[in-house]
């Protein structure tokens, strides 16, 4: 009888202390009243309603999408701009274990939190839009329909998902107390982040090469041979701004978990991650160049849709890529602040203009989102944003645990 | 339809440029890029 109550008595404590974060459940409930919870439960109550509206009663009835357009915004955004958003944590876990770039260590652990989020949130967007929940491992485990691009995006979705919880791992570890795991999962490190990379140069540009199979449905000046480099290059530089916004909010709003730290110089670290979003996007600038002049289409520059076009390329390819220049030379953290907001505004009309603007740009039947996919686009991101926040909260995300300091 | 050889040079012209424009133009951006501006 006392084993039992002393058991009952640890679980409470262990409870109390890594759930409720030292709290009782009283001042815990109580705490969990601000104005940024009460809109996103407001959102969830309203949300996750809809989403089992569209279970039940199928996309008919919950999207605008029909045989014409197939694929709406969870494609468009939840899927291929999350995913590029999602770079963050194979560039960064790249440049600190492979390149050695060992400055930027602190902030790789929140990257890599936010890549494993970000695919996380990708894929519950993709069971959205998929329907039939339950059918979700069959490429990897029942029917293997290797001749389509989608069984590829599929493995390589399941195995980075993988990876990425497996090079989180450790903080879990830490969290918990478990010293052997952790120091097993630890020892994986390097091994992880070069399946990590790989997969990720993969998968990025795996996302591109399905429209390969598009070239009468894609517009032309967004169609080329060269698409799935095209995903992959800006995938590199979606990573890097998205680290930048992401480290700069953290630090502001998690500061209280930052006092006790040794001193980290994040506007050095945004310096540098400026620095290497500017080269990315030179380059990715004369890669889309190439792609017009691969098929000779400079003529449709002088289109509705070439207008859109050059908005896309100039506006936010070639004008984030000298503003990070100026930025980085003048040491204007601000300015490359600004500037990461613009490149991902940038990115996400990017593939938006692949998946849904510029598809289907010939039919007469064109598709615009309805208020219910937009809604769980808003669920499904807040989500993300919750489980960021509840993990980073208890996890030893932006600082070291005191008992595993190396 | 068979593509004419002149609009295929054309075009191979075309990308080489754009290739050779990158590489020249590259290096002064890297060195732009690079040097930080002196602190007043």
């Amino acid at each position: 009888m006392s084993t039992t109550t002393q058991t009952t008595s640890d679980f409470s404590a262990w409870i109390r202390e890594k759930i409720l974060m030292g709290r009782s459940p009283r001042n815990y409930l109580r705490s969990l009243i601000t104005p940024f919870n009460i809109v996103a439960a407001l959102i969830l109550a309203v949300g996750i309603p809809v989403i089992g509206y569209r279970f039940a009663n199928g996309l008919g009835a919950a999207t605008n999408m029909s045989d014409t357009n197939p694929w709406g915004i969870w494609i468009g955004f939840d899927m291929l701009t999350g995913v590029a958003l999602a770079a963050g944590g194979y560039v960064l876990a790249g440049a600190v274990y492979i390149f050695g770039l060992r400055d930027y260590h602190p902030i790789l652990r929140p990257a890599i939190l936010t890549g494993f989020l970000g695919y996380f949130i990708a894929v519950l967007g993709l069971i959205t839009d998929l329907g039939q929940p339950w059918r979700l491992p069959y490429p990897v485990f029942v029917s293997f329909g290797v001749g389509s691009v989608l069984f590829l995006v599929a493995w390589h979705v399941f195995l980075y998902l993988t990876v990425q919880f497996l090079e989180f791992s450790p903080a879990i570890c830490e969290w918990l107390g478990w010293k052997r795991v952790r120091r097993w999962v630890s020892s994986l490190t390097i091994g992880l982040t070069i399946i990590g990379i790989t997969l990720s140069i993969l998968h990025q540009s795996a996302l591109g090469a399905l429209f390969l199979l598009m070239p009468t449905k894609l517009h032309p000046l967004w169609y080329s041979q060269f698409i799935p480099i095209f995903f992959f290059v800006s995938s590199i530089v979606g990573g890097l701004t998205m680290v930048i916004i992401e480290s700069t909010l953290s630090h502001r709003i998690f500061r209280g978990q930052l006092e006790s730290e040794r001193h980290v110089d994040l506007d050095d670290i945004t310096i540098g991650l400026g620095k290497a979003a500017s080269i990315v996007l030179f380059a990715y600038f004369f890669l889309k160049l190439l792609g017009i002049a691969d098929g000779n289409h400079w003529n449709l520059l002088n289109t509705p849709f070439g207008y859109w076009f050059l908005v896309e390329v100039l506006g936010f390819v070639l004008l984030p890529c000298f503003l990070f220049a100026f930025g980085v030379r003048a040491k204007n953290v601000k300015l490359i602040r600004f500037t990461a907001v613009l490149t991902v505004i940038g990115l996400a009309i990017n593939r938006l203009n692949v998946a849904v603007i510029a598809y289907n740009w010939n039919v007469t039947d064109r598709y615009s989102p309805s208020w219910m996919e937009i809604l769980i686009t808003v669920t499904l991101i807040t989500t993300g944003i919750l489980m960021f926040r509840w993990i980073v909260n208890r996890m030893p995300v932006l600082y070291t645990h005191k008992e595993f300091s190396e | 339809m068979v593509p004419d050889i002149w609009d295929i040079l054309q075009t191979k012209g075309t990308e080489y440029l754009i290739a050779i424009a990158f590489l020249v133009l590259f290096i002064p951006f890297w060195r732009f890029v690079n040097k930080t501006e002196k602190t007043k």
